[in-house]
């Protein structure tokens, strides 16, 4: 189990086990695939103050190990997703963690303003993508203004510099989103995306290490998880957690059952 | 939609050179025209399935390109049917199928089901005679077959979406009252809805290959593909 606090709001996630943001849609979509009873907490599918078009061109060039998402994390906008979600996260058996996306502090404070009244979310996680330590401060300062546990989520190959900053402002955790990366799609144009598959997990896995030692608050592991086995060695790692992302699209069970189960062990 | 074991019965190399699958499933689990489903290797911590459409239906199953790595005896954990295929009017009679970018051999279950119908059925770009039933004509001019059909059925690469919308507008004759659907199947990594990868923006706003086509109506995704 795992509890994370802000003095005012405690969010408990039990098991310690979780989906990645982006792999289950932002509410219920993926009822008959995936069981959200058997994870410790539901995170929605990332969301922006207004809405998000496609991004353009390829969005998915597979390569061995795994496979370039380049998506552009499209959603409806903040408004759209709460009128449409709402009654069905609080119908989830799992407390719900909202990803935000957010590239300016008045973009977050107008986020929060919106979800900290609303009871169906228990927590915030903040996309930093590829901000640097400065701005990634400002955004989760932002972000803990509402009092709303907030988890900092940091690229896998971020330097430690970004996580130390979302802790020192105010995080209650730290996760571990997708690597960057790039790859030439069949005309040659590059195109940069996030990074999936089993290739990504010795990143992850360094990652964890590195951060679990160097950090006060917990450490949500994440990236290329496909087995139980990889759950355990996160976690043995000094990972407070971990989310599972596109083995969910998969073999689910590879890593729901067991992984459950290690995680109460 | 489930997950159900497949048997790769047997895979042969047809005439253009591709490998196909003969695949042995529960009715249930066979995609219609326009369905497909997605296909792993269980156990193999496969980043992604494999969205397969089928070539031939059969009553115990159906063909499709075989992925690089199947082998015959191999079984597969297939989700699906996925999506929404292909919907002919009851009362057409005159079936275009046509491929915009690429072969239409995904359009070769829509044309046993004209030809069992007893609609005439012309079809393009050319696929060998071997794999076509006599009574189906070879498409020479698309424009005298889009001016003739009473139902037109494309298979477009995404990224041909554009052109294809700007030759259907040239064509007053299907604007006037052919049925048209659209098969667009961008990469689809989940085929869930969730990862919203296969994102198309349409006239009636964003929508999902996977969930709400990929089978699409005509004029419904006459806008610039994303």
């Amino acid at each position: 189990m795992l509890t994370l606090s802000t003095g005012k709001r405690q969010l408990i996630i039990d098991p310690p086990v979780m989906n990645a943001a982006g792999v289950l849609g932002f509410s219920n979509e993926a009822n008959s695939f995936v069981n959200v009873g058997q994870l410790g907490a539901f995170l929605t599918h990332p969301i922006s103050l207004a809405p998000r078009a496609p991004a353009l061109g390829l969005r998915v060039i597979p390569f061995d190990g795994g496979f370039l998402l380049h998506t552009g994390w499209p959603n409806p906008g903040m408004t759209t997703v709460l009128r449409q979600h709402r009654r069905r996260w609080a119908a989830l058996p799992r407390p719900v963690i909202l990803h935000a996306l957010a590239a300016t502090t008045t973009e977050v404070d107008r986020m929060i303003g919106r979800i900290e009244v609303i009871e169906e979310i228990s927590g915030i996680e903040l996309g930093l993508g590829e901000a640097d330590a400065t701005l990634a401060s400002d955004l989760v300062a932002a972000a803990v203004r509402s009092q709303l546990p907030v988890l900092a989520q940091i690229p896998v190959t971020a330097g430690p510099e970004i996580a130390l900053a979302g802790q020192q402002a105010g995080a209650v955790a730290v996760s571990l989103g997708p690597p960057r990366g790039a790859l030439a799609d069949p005309t040659g144009r590059v195109v940069h995306g996030r990074l999936y598959g089993p290739a990504v997990f010795p990143l992850a896995l360094q990652a964890t290490e590195r951060l679990a030692r160097e950090l006060e608050i917990p450490v949500l592991a994440s990236g290329g998880v496909y087995d139980a086995a990889q759950v355990r060695t996160l976690l043995d790692a000094g990972a407070a957690g971990v989310q599972l992302d596109s083995v969910l699209w998969t073999e689910p069970e590879r890593v729901m059952t067991d992984a459950v189960e290690w995680s109460r062990a | 939609m489930s997950r159900t074991p497949a048997q790769v019965a047997s895979i042969r190399l047809d005439p253009d050179g591709s490998s196909v699958a003969r695949l042995i499933c529960p009715p249930t689990a066979i995609p219609a025209a326009g369905q497909f489903g997605l296909a792993l290797r269980p156990g193999e911590a496969s980043p992604l399935r494999t969205a397969i459409f089928p070539r031939e239906l059969h009553a115990d199953g159906f063909t499709t390109p075989a992925a690089r790595t199947w082998q015959p005896g191999d079984v597969l954990d297939l989700l699906g049917p996925v999506g929404r295929g292909f919907r002919p009017p009851p009362n057409a009679r005159r079936w275009a199928l046509g491929g915009v970018g690429r072969p239409p051999d995904r359009l070769l279950p829509l044309l046993q089901r004209g030809i069992e119908v007893g609609a005439g059925v012309a079809v393009w770009p050319p696929l060998p005679a071997e794999r076509l039933p006599p009574q189906v004509e070879i498409v020479q001019d698309q424009a005298d077959a889009l001016a003739w059909a009473d139902y037109v059925a494309l298979d477009v690469l995404p990224e041909a979406l554009d052109e294809i919308g700007a030759r259907l507008r040239r064509q007053p004759g299907t604007l006037a009252g052919a049925a048209i659907q659209v098969l667009i199947a961008p990469a689809m990594p989940c085929g869930l809805g969730l990862c919203q990868a296969c994102a198309i923006a349409g006239r009636r706003g964003r929508q999902l290959a996977c969930l709400d086509g990929p089978v699409f109506d005509w004029p419904l995704t006459d806008r610039k593909a994303v």
